[in-house]
């Protein structure tokens, strides 16, 4: 079924394109890694925050209003490189295991998340303190940050799983 | 002796053989290389905004400065040790590669650029550190920096399409 819905989308008219335009696919992935490094060190600058292990003078809502709307951005950039990448190369990814175990790493990841930005948008008196708050929270952060870390690795290693 | 044998006595050692032989080791460190330049970035690009007077303008920029540069560092480290174990694996195809030297010539210009901020513009930082827009030597300096490290990136993911990498196929 995924296969023939691969062999379908490959010979689409805008996959054509993308397959016959050499530089779509290197530049789709030159954004693609562009944004992703925004997209880390958002996330990484902001959980070791929330665990008080990074900028502890800055109050968690502060870090959250300087990092999350450039995360959100490069994230949905990413969608939109990824999807051109994966339009162009179906069978690479669709019936590749480590592009889904991404996906699913990036939806857990992503909620987690937007968890966070809800609870310190609603509770900013509370999430505002100096010192490190409960220890469930700083795990909950740490736990975020490690499937941000997987989402990358499966990134990077879709290329050495490739079906055909 | 020419830079092409030494780079094939590299690949030659102990070290080089068992990540160019080993199934896992080269895309193990291609990953870490991946995720540390990506916090390399990512990371001096938070400062580099803040020098543009773009983002967290509130902040004095010596306190971003500290906050961010920690991070640069010890990813660039991480990043230059898998880099280098990359290297080693295939080094006489790495150095004559286009987009590899390219890329270090961009590097070389990103620590020059970094060299001159540090040296002269930031010696006065004191004067404007809280100044939501810095003076333009700074902004230029930011600006350059972003523009290099953006080619830092752009070369590296090139390399991979112009190296026929046994384990790596392009992409």
């Amino acid at each position: 079924m995924l296969e023939s819905f691969c062999t379908w989308l490959e010979n689409t008219s805008l996959s054509a394109a993308i397959q016959n335009t050499g530089w779509i696919i290197p530049l789709g992935q030159i954004i693609h890694i562009l944004c992703l490094s925004i997209v880390l060190s958002s996330v990484v600058l902001l959980d070791f925050r929330i665990m008080g292990l990074a900028a502890l003078r800055v109050p968690i809502p502060d870090m959250a209003r300087r990092f999350l709307p450039w995360m959100w951005s490069a994230l949905a950039l990413m969608v939109v490189t990824g999807s051109i990448l994966v339009i162009g190369e179906p069978k690479r990814d669709l019936l590749n295991p480590v592009f889904w175990t991404k996906m699913l790493l990036l939806l857990a990841a992503a909620a987690m998340t937007f968890l966070f930005q809800l609870s310190i948008r609603a509770k900013a008196r509370v999430w505002t303190g100096n010192g490190k708050g409960r220890t469930a929270i700083r795990l909950f952060a740490a736990i975020t940050l490690t499937a941000w870390i997987g989402v990358a690795v499966c990134g990077r290693l879709i290329a050495y799983f490739m079906a055909g | 002796m020419s830079i092409v044998s030494v780079a094939k006595w590299l690949e030659a050692t102990a070290p080089a053989q068992a990540i160019s032989q080993s199934a896992w080791m080269f895309p193990a460190a291609e990953t870490i290389h991946v995720i540390a330049i990506a916090l390399v970035v990512g990371s001096i690009a938070v400062l580099d905004l803040r020098l543009l007077g773009l983002s967290w303008t509130r902040r004095p920029i010596t306190e971003v400065a500290g906050e961010v540069l920690p991070w640069t560092w010890s990813s660039f480290a991480v990043a230059a040790v898998a880099g280098t174990a990359m290297f080693i694996s295939g080094a006489s195809k790495y150095i004559v590669d286009l987009p590899f030297q390219l890329k270090f010539v961009v590097m070389f210009l990103a620590g020059i650029n970094m060299l001159v901020f540090h040296r002269f513009t930031y010696q006065g930082v004191a004067h404007w550190d809280r100044n939501a827009s810095p003076p333009r030597a700074a902004k230029i300096a930011a600006a350059l920096s972003l523009i290099f490290w953006i080619g830092v990136v752009t070369c590296g993911r090139l390399v991979s399409f112009s190296i026929e990498n046994q384990f790596a196929p392009p992409g």
